[in-house]
């Protein structure tokens, strides 16, 4: 169960706060970005901090926090829409322990702490999802959804399927951070 | 399919990230797939964002209109597009589908007709499961499976 996922030291770049980010990813606008730390982003994900809202002055675009993974093949984008005639991107904004699975598609506006998002889900424009939600496999939650607390989401659109325990928390928090844990280089041979 | 020939004519403003034949100005993300095995004009104004892939499958020129959206990861091998169109995140329309104007084709939708088919103006197709397709200001409804069968409800 505790076996380590290796991955070679060559592929990832470790900064001082333990964010492990794959050199096959494509980063974006990189100024615009904040990792809280201990953050994976898996090889292949496109994050887009390069569509920043017009005007002056350093903007935020994408920021993520603690412990979180962004799957191979996934896709963050900041969401956008026109607001009284002008076309804007907004803010994505993603709590601590978040698992993002692979090939998933996210442009939510707020993602809270303890969410699970399984793989090839697809995320819609100012989606919200709240603390300790969960969203299975393949679901495409569309836009401007709001997803509660402890809720589990899935089908296509995503609906509410059940509640989660109250456990989810604690639960998420372990498994998040047992996988960063167990996330390290193959040493080297022998 | 004959070899594929290099030969693009890009707009001065176009922003273009890999090969297929462009005209007018037009905006494209990052990441872009765009498959050229046969030539594509791609009108002004149109984004094509992230993987997507835009396929010309047919020996005639695939001709897409103006201010056009192909959201990520959406796959276009229609041998028409026409204008205003959004082709929504992950979708996918195969090549015996031609697309009017200001159509609508909803997130991870499959659209394979068997037979040659002209997507009516204004038409919304969305459903779950890669499945459904809907027609106009709810005048006709249909329904296609990934299989290919058509069925009129």
């Amino acid at each position: 169960m505790n076996l380590p996922i290796y991955y070679a030291r060559a592929e990832y770049i470790e900064t001082d706060t333990g964010n492990k980010v794959s050199r096959r990813a494509t980063i974006a606008g990189p100024q615009n970005i904040i990792l809280g730390g201990k953050t994976i982003i898996s090889s292949g994900a496109i994050i887009r901090g390069d569509l920043r809202r017009t005007g002056p002055g350093h903007a935020v675009v994408i920021s993520l926090g603690r412990y979180c993974l962004i799957g191979e093949g996934c896709v963050m984008r900041p969401p956008y829409k026109t607001y009284r005639g002008n076309f804007n991107y907004y803010p994505m904004k993603i709590g601590d322990h978040v698992h993002i699975g692979a090939n998933s598609i996210v442009e939510a506006a707020t993602i809270g702490n303890h969410v699970e998002i399984g793989k090839n889900c697809i995320i819609g424009k100012f989606a919200i999802i709240k603390d300790c939600a969960k969203i299975a496999d393949n679901t495409v939650v569309p836009p401007n959804t709001v997803i509660p607390a402890l809720a589990l989401f899935a089908g296509s659109p995503g609906q509410f399927v059940e509640d989660l325990p109250e456990s989810t928390q604690e639960m998420v928090e372990a498994h998040t951070k047992q996988y960063y844990t167990r996330f390290q280089p193959l040493p080297a041979e022998r | 399919m004959p070899p594929i020939r290099d030969k693009f004519t890009i707009h001065s403003k176009a922003v273009v990230c890999q090969d297929v034949e462009l005209k007018g100005d037009i905006t494209i993300g990052a990441g872009n797939y765009l498959c050229d095995s046969g030539s594509i004009v791609i009108g002004s104004g149109c984004i094509i964002e992230e993987g997507a892939i835009i396929v010309n499958r047919r020996k005639e020129v695939m001709r897409i209109g103006d201010d056009n959206l192909f959201e990520i990861g959406c796959r276009v091998e229609s041998p028409t597009v026409g204008n205003f169109n959004t082709i929504c995140t992950r979708a996918r329309v195969h090549h015996t589908l031609r697309i009017s104007s200001y159509c609508v084709i909803g997130a991870n939708v499959l659209v394979v007709p068997t037979e040659d088919e002209i997507l009516d103006e204004y038409t919304v197709i969305y459903g779950p499961a890669r499945s459904v397709a809907r027609g106009a200001a709810g005048a006709r409804y249909k329904k296609r499976t990934s299989g290919g069968s058509t069925l009129s409800i």
